[in-house]
């Protein structure tokens, strides 16, 4: 059970690194015109829905605490506090539909629901930093880049399962 | 869990999401023929300014004294972040804004920049 522990450790580190990594990468992507200000593809998310999905929620919570942190110690308090609103609402949402909803929703789906609820918990800790509720004029906008970049996650998270689930075995490979 | 990449109730959320942000968009610019169009800019929460874009045919400056420090610049019914110290700069990013309803945030400064039309009134009270 401990050795378990020690392997899930790594496991979650390497997949902390391949979402900060994601993310490093996001910045290359040029912006398009209606892109909202400021909104960014969210590419990490295929580790944190993967996390969600195949460690559990504890570990899922972790990596998203790491990349808030990484956040905050390279952009600042304001985006620290934004990856972390978005990120921990998105990936509970998340959890509690690969768990109890994958016969009803398809990847798609549960990446665009992800993704939205990321918006979602932004617009929120937006209100509460600004003290004023007009930045939900920000929502509709948010709404369709969030829609895209869902359907898109989505599609590489189903391309990309088998590499993660292959790294997944190879560290558990040892606990038996 | 399962992996199915699409199922129906996929669709129906994607549908659904588009006629809601469409609706939004539409309301948003239903009457945007407006003559009179006002800047608001609030700081945490408090009007700051109010800024006549119809009448300011000059260009006129706003620095405001926040933390970070942000400029904002209005000239030709246009109104926009000029100058921000903020590391993300999104405000500056969003461009100038000339359409009722259009909003520009810098989150680190905690100021916002809206324009209203001329029911004002009914939009913030």
């Amino acid at each position: 059970m401990k050795k378990n522990l020690t392997y899930k450790t790594a496991l979650a580190a390497i997949l902390c690194a391949q979402a900060l990594a994601l993310g490093f990468i996001e910045n290359f992507i040029p912006a398009f015109p209606f892109m909202p200000p400021g909104a960014k593809p969210g590419f990490s998310n295929i580790i944190t829905m993967f996390a969600a999905g195949s460690l559990g929620l504890p570990w899922a919570v972790v990596i998203t605490l790491i990349k808030a942190l990484f956040a905050f110690a390279t952009r600042g308090v304001t985006a620290g506090a934004m990856s972390f609103a978005g990120g921990i609402v998105s990936t509970l949402v998340m959890y509690l539909l690969l768990k109890y909803a994958d016969k009803i929703l398809g990847l798609i789906g549960i990446s665009v629901i992800g993704a939205l609820c990321h918006n979602a918990g932004q617009l929120l800790v937006s209100v509460f930093i600004t003290g004023s509720s007009k930045t939900f004029y920000y929502a509709p906008a948010l709404a369709i880049f969030g829609l895209i970049t869902g359907v898109v996650t989505g599609v590489i998270f189903k391309a990309v399962l088998p590499a993660l689930e292959k790294q997944k075995k190879y560290f558990f490979k040892f606990v038996e | 869990m399962s992996l199915k990449l699409v199922r129906k109730a996929d669709l129906i959320i994607v549908a659904v999401i588009i006629i809601a942000a469409a609706g939004f968009l539409l309301l948003k610019n239903y009457n945007s023929k407006e003559e009179k169009l006002i800047a608001e800019i609030t700081v945490g929460g408090r009007l700051y300014e109010t800024v006549d874009l119809s009448a300011a045919k000059e260009q006129s400056r706003y620095i405001l004294d926040t933390d970070p420090q942000v400029v904002i610049m209005a000239e030709n019914g246009q109104i926009w972040f000029e100058k921000s110290d903020c590391p993300d700069k999104v405000c500056v990013k969003s461009g100038k804004l000339k359409h009722k309803g259009d909003t520009a945030v810098c989150l680190p400064a905690k100021t916002i920049v809206t324009i209203l039309g001329s029911d004002l009134d009914a939009l913030t009270y």
